[in-house]
């Protein structure tokens, strides 16, 4: 899956800076202004996005221990319990999405080379590895397409399900309640 | 060379060698696709002023046309998706008498979604302008001489891709053209294709192109453009990509007859007169070739360029008819055969294609701020998804 923050940010940050902004009526002050801010908060999000991850699991680290340290000084049932849950998320936040993304591609890569290999080959294998590449890859291409659906490329977008249901992952956030 | 060790955006003269030789393309072709690479480290798309262009036109008409002349009403055009357009009027007395001829500059961006000639482009437009409706082509800078990058000009055409009162994705693909203009167009798609692949393909105004030197040369040609430009421009590996180019590697059609090919031919890539359905234009010839007429009819008949007829009908090819018929239909326009056998690997090759150019061409650009669109093609990139499902289709139907 190629479609992802970094590149679609760099490509519209220049769409709006070197298309869009400059045709924006100089007059208009709202829109200038709220234009310039528009720019300005793109161009943060696409500075801080890869390290969001990291970030958060560093604040989460520091809180846990600080709530450690009170729940020492003054035990709380409360905050005992959201400590080690908190510790527990951390030591289950074992790889970050830029390692599992590069492991990802480096897993393709492989695979790629794999299959050519076998192609160029007279004997082994060959079917039964192009049938399991031809299944992988229609199971893969249906994410791909339910993830891309309200681009409006698919003639028939009623026969995909729902993202939900194919990668089981919950899609709202995990914060509690305040 | 291990694909982790290949530095796409500053490729390496060694790997541009052993692209070269292990897949051999039609020398023309070549030589773009090797600008392409040397021009890769290069700086990004310099944002271009209507000023800047319109001093540029000026220079190229200079250049080419000895007597007094002016250019007004410069502005912006959109609708292609590899290069950037520019609309202006050319006062000028080419017959003696002055008149004002709408015009239209053509120019590259600093590397494009799809990497070719404008002189390959200009002498097509030359060749066909008699045949098939085509903008009447002007002037060439064919080496960026003039203008910051290679350019041409030609003739406005009057005309829409599609009715006014529908929508569509980028690029016009997705269009549905709706029943009463489709009976009316059908016929001239055909027509016009039929007499694309029935022109001499000698004519001796293409000295920029070479004809495939045996019959199995031209699908040979195709597949070894398409898999250096996706080995080229590609960012992550796609497994089916590797598996779809062995299997056209081993099953290589023999051209019975060679034509000239558009290589883009679709709805979204003609204009036509709303209230008569005439097709008034045929643009984007840059891809054009002397190959196997397959490969047009196959690339017609993506899914991408159609949709299903209203109310749960048959696939409309291009958005006009369905398949069978597109296939009788030309066959009797042309009084050419077309080999099923052909025509699938054809399209095979076309999905193979469209991927490289979506995909990989787009995400290369657009990772190196190399065109006036980036957005664009970051959008398009998104298509590739429901192209891999047609290739994985394709591919799963000759197991």
């Amino acid at each position: 899956m190629q479609i992802r923050a970094p590149i679609v940010l760099q490509a519209v940050i220049k769409s709006f800076a070197e298309v869009v902004l400059p045709a924006v009526a100089a007059d208009n002050r709202m829109a200038q202004e709220q234009a310039q801010l528009i720019l300005g908060l793109l161009t943060l999000l696409g500075q801080r996005m890869p390290h969001e991850f990291a970030y958060d699991l560093d604040e989460l680290k520091r809180l846990a221990a600080l709530g450690r340290t009170l729940q020492q000084l003054a035990p709380d049932a409360a905050l005992t319990s959201q400590v080690q849950h908190g510790e527990e998320v951390v030591s289950r936040a074992g790889a970050s999405p830029a390692e599992l993304l590069d492991a990802v591609g480096a897993l393709r890569a492989v695979v790629g080379e794999h299959v050519s290999r076998l192609e160029n080959q007279d004997s082994g294998p060959g079917a039964a590895a192009r049938r399991a590449v031809l299944d992988c890859v229609r199971e893969q291409q249906v994410r791909e397409r339910t993830w891309l659906l309200m681009q409006g490329w698919e003639i028939d977008p009623s026969s995909l399900p729902t993202l939900e249901s194919l990668i089981a992952v919950p899609v709202t956030g995990t914060r509690g309640p305040p | 060379m291990t694909p982790e060790s290949i530095e796409k955006d500053r490729p390496a003269a060694d790997w541009v060698a052993m692209l070269r030789e292990r897949y051999p393309v039609e020398p023309g072709v070549d030589r773009v696709l090797m600008r392409k690479l040397q021009r890769r480290p290069g700086p990004a798309y310099k944002a271009q002023t209507l000023d800047a262009l319109v001093a540029g036109a000026t220079a190229l008409i200079r250049a080419e046309y000895a007597k007094e002349f002016e250019i007004g009403s410069a502005r912006w055009l959109t609708g292609g998706a590899s290069k950037l357009q520019l609309a202006f009027v050319l006062r000028w007395q080419p017959q003696g008498t002055p008149i004002e001829t709408p015009m239209v500059l053509r120019m590259e961006p600093a590397a494009s979604v799809c990497e070719t000639s404008r002189l390959r482009e200009h002498q097509l437009l030359q060749v066909f302008e008699p045949i098939v409706p085509v903008p009447k082509p002007y002037w060439v800078d064919a080496d960026g001489k003039y203008l910051p990058y290679p350019a041409l000009i030609y003739g406005f055409s009057p005309g829409v891709t599609k009715p006014s009162r529908t929508t569509s994705n980028v690029s016009g693909l997705g269009t549905n053209l709706g029943p009463q203009l489709r009976s009316r167009l059908a016929p001239q798609f055909i027509e016009q294709l039929a007499r694309i692949h029935l022109h001499d393909i000698r004519d001796p105004r293409l000295s920029a192109f070479t004809v495939p030197p045996s019959p199995e040369m031209a699908a040979l040609w195709a597949v070894n453009w398409w898999e250096r430009v996706w080995l080229e421009d590609a960012d992550e590996e796609v497994p089916l990509m590797r598996l779809a180019a062995a299997w056209m590697r081993t099953h290589l059609p023999q051209t019975d007859r060679l034509s000239i090919v558009h290589a883009d031919y679709r709805t979204g890539n003609f204009l036509f007169d709303e209230d008569t359905a005439r097709i008034t234009a045929w643009l984007d010839w840059e891809l054009g070739h002397i190959g196997d007429r397959h490969e047009d009819l196959a690339w017609s008949m993506s899914r991408a360029f159609g949709h299903y007829q209203e109310g749960g009908g048959e696939f409309l090819t291009c958005s006009l008819m369905g398949e069978t018929e597109f296939i009788e239909r030309y066959q009797a326009a042309s009084g050419l055969t077309v080999d099923r056998g052909k025509l699938h690997f054809y399209r095979i090759l076309s999905a193979y294609k469209a991927i490289a150019i979506v995909l990989g061409a787009g995400f290369r650009n657009a990772h190196n701020g190399k065109s006036h669109q980036d957005v664009l093609l970051v959008w398009l990139m998104g298509l590739s998804a429901s192209l891999l499902d047609e290739l994985r289709t394709l591919l799963d139907e000759v197991r």
